[in-house]
């Protein structure tokens, strides 16, 4: 008789998720699905608002990467007004991104992946958590939390405050940044290096410890997505979107990102809340791809800064085409974080950067505006439409995380398989089935715009729906 | 030096993004300068090394922390800013956050003695007992003192947010040194979306930073604990 699992809820994400196993009759593993249970509907909520309040609204569909959606909207606002906004207004806003994703990735790998890769997948539960970190690996604690700081305080330096800052507007930013604040960042450049320098060499060394996870970890051929610069480079604030294949070959590039609609469709499924976006030419769910680090560092020719190539090379080097498991997320977000210093470096060392001239001033010219930019978990879309008031009457979000959830879902089913045999769940299994979840380090209280906690739930179900087991975990 | 209470200096000109009465997170002093100086302290800190008071004064942290959003749970996160706007000595700190993270370990590995201020009940022991440590004012005030201390047996740790004894428990086993600590609490009445306080609970505001300003003044005092402070 075929029997379901559920692990309700996923620990250690952002949000909130319940994973179920389905069996067939013979007790092996038929199919896996993540399920956010939860909605917020921001699109709905901002209608009848003013444009130009979008930013700071939709900044609050996250507490993690708020200045992802404030990077975003404002570009799709700067769409309505019709500005190009100045030039060191965007170098500035690029900063703050790249703080952003500092500061999110820092949070993903060191608080919440962490305990996997440092005390092991199979190791107790009950001190398999961050402050079995602290009492273990002190060092590598300070090392994140000192790392995150350095993400926030650029972000407080140039907005105000660490989460939620209303500095990026439509037309550019509202302060320009003054010689003073610029050095204190510099100054703080060095130690993040450092930090996230013996980071990747710890993470490198350790490597072989994973060989099982690496294989298992949602290990499959798809496409990537992201956006790159001109030269092809890693791009993190405009650029055009390049999708490649599981061989490296790209398979589009120099796609229009505010023409998202011709080449991304959105499917439904009754399980989840979270919609399934594809690669439209492809079909669905064919048309699977995957957004993020690992997409961004297998899509780009180059990163653009000397440690990030050195690093970027190595990691391509992992695999002939594109690097497929997505157990290398955690490599490919330590990349980022060196390549976002780097960069940030560079940006603040532009002979403008302390210009006064920040911000356009225009009314709403266009009834319709598109912002895309990369948020830390992959490509993120803000679309709005107005009327002659210049109130929302629509509005569509396609959030980082939703990008990859067929292949969450994919990278359940493969985890299961290899991990789960008969109808009981070790721990070592339940534990895998979650960090390949983490992994991805979605943020589901973003892309769904779920309402309050979720802890992780996970059921294994037979054929006729019978439930088989089940394990929860608090939230 | 002690500016007058009520006092606000945050230059609603210079709209850094900041809405007037609600920065975050509060620091002591003129906004800009203090907001400024604070920050830089912390990117040029030397990791273990006390960056205030290192001229002999015992530095001070404060830490409100609660939901302006939601009431009287805010009443942690007004109080810091109330703080904030009156109290300007280069030892003493004040935070305001909607909740506790593990981030703050470092500045309270670096403080001599840290205050933390929320909404919440006496906090019982672990058979429900509130401890006697739990100091009520006389005549049913909902204002009250207890001290914390690191408890490595209940870590209640998360990656969102922690208890003032699980950030200590955090901070001790992080940095090997952990400060004196007590929590000031204000029992709250109401919890509904609004960023309004309760009459009752409004009014500890005051009391809390005559109390504060009277520990400050104690700080100095050769043989002062924080924690033996007494509220009557």
């Amino acid at each position: 008789m075929a029997q379901q699992i559920m692990i309700d809820p996923v620990t250690r994400v952002e949000g909130h998720a319940k994973v179920s196993i389905h069996l067939d009759d013979n007790g092996v593993v038929d199919a896996a699905h993540l399920h956010i249970t939860q909605f917020r509907g921001f699109e709905k909520l901002c209608e009848g608002r003013p444009f130009y309040e979008m930013p700071s609204l939709m900044a609050r569909v996250c507490g993690i990467c708020p200045v992802s959606h404030l990077v975003a909207s404002a570009k799709a606002c700067d769409a309505i007004l019709a500005v190009r906004i100045p030039e060191p207004a965007a170098k500035l806003r690029q900063v703050m991104n790249l703080a952003q994703i500092i500061q999110s990735h820092a949070l993903s790998f060191f608080h919440l992946g962490s305990p996997d890769l440092l005390l092991g997948m199979d190791s107790d539960p009950a001190q398999r958590n961050l402050f079995g970190v602290l009492q273990q690996y002190p060092e590598r604690a300070r090392d994140g939390i000192r790392l995150r700081q350095f993400g926030q305080q650029i972000i407080e330096l140039l907005g105000g405050k660490r989460i939620h800052p209303a500095w990026i507007v439509p037309g550019g930013v509202n302060e320009p940044l003054s010689e003073e604040r610029r050095d204190q960042i510099l100054a703080a450049t060095p130690e993040a290096l450092q930090i996230v320098q013996r980071t990747l060499d710890w993470f490198k060394r350790g490597l072989d410890q994973f060989r099982e996870e690496i294989q298992s970890f949602a290990n499959f051929p798809s496409l990537f997505m992201g956006l790159v610069n001109d030269s092809g480079g890693l791009e993190l604030y405009d650029g055009h979107i390049r999708i490649v294949d599981a061989t490296g070959h790209i398979v589009a590039d120099r796609l229009d990102p505010t023409a998202y609609q011709e080449y991304i469709a959105e499917a439904v499924e009754p399980w989840t809340y979270l919609k399934y976006p594809y690669y439209r030419p492809v079909g669905y769910p064919e048309g699977i791809y995957r957004v993020g680090p690992l997409a961004r560092l297998n899509i780009a020719d180059h990163c653009g800064t000397p440690l990030a190539d050195q690093e970027w090379a190595e990691f391509r080097a992992l695999q002939r085409g594109a690097v497929l498991s997505s157990f290398y997320y955690h490599y490919a977000r330590l990349v980022e974080v060196l390549y976002s210093i780097e960069q940030i470096e560079y940006l603040l060392h532009a002979p403008d950067i302390l210009s006064e001239h920040v911000r356009a001033s225009a009314g709403p010219n266009n009834a319709e505006g598109i912002g895309v930019s990369e948020a830390p978990r992959g490509t993120l879309f803000h679309h709005y439409k107005i009327d002659a008031q210049g109130l929302i009457v629509w509005a569509n979000l396609i959030i980082a995380t939703g990008h990859n959830n067929i292949a969450m879902d994919r990278g359940l089913l493969q985890v299961a398989r290899h991990f789960i045999n008969g109808e009981q769940i070790s721990e070592g299994a339940l534990n895998r089935v979650e960090a390949v979840i983490r992994a991805f380090d979605p943020c589901f209280s973003c892309s769904t715009h779920a309402l309050g906690q979720m802890p992780l739930q996970v059921q294994l179900l037979g054929p006729n729906g019978t439930l088989l087991d089940e394990a929860y975990r608090g939230g | 030096m002690t500016r007058s209470p009520g006092v606000r200096r945050w230059d609603a000109g210079r709209n850094r993004g900041i809405l007037l009465g609600t920065p975050d997170p509060a620091e002591t002093g003129t906004p800009d300068k203090c907001h400024i100086r604070t920050i830089f302290q912390r990117l040029s800190a030397r990791r273990y090394k006390r960056v205030v008071g290192e001229d002999g004064m015992r530095s001070l942290l404060i830490i409100g922390y609660g939901n302006p959003l939601r009431g009287d749970d805010g009443v942690g996160w007004h109080a810091a800013h109330e703080l904030a706007h009156t109290i300007c000595e280069p030892h003493v700190r004040v935070r305001a956050c909607h909740q506790l993270p593990l981030d703050l370990a470092e500045p309270i590995s670096q403080a001599d003695a840290v205050i933390f201020i929320d909404a919440c009940q006496p906090m019982a022991d672990a058979t429900g007992t509130i401890p006697t440590s739990a100091q009520h004012l006389p005549g049913g005030d909902r204002l009250f003192l207890q001290s914390v201390h690191p408890d490595p047996a209940t870590p209640g740790i998360s990656s969102h947010h922690l208890t003032p004894t699980a950030l200590l428990t955090s901070t001790r086993v992080l940095y090997g040194i952990c400060p004196e600590a007590v929590q000031f609490g204000i029992m709250g009445t109401t919890f509904d979306y609004t960023e309004t306080l309760s009459a009752d609970v409004a009014a500890c505001i005051s009391r809390l930073v005559a109390h504060i300003q009277r520990i400050l003044s104690m700080m100095q005092q050769p043989g002062f604990s924080i924690v033996t402070y007494n509220l009557t």
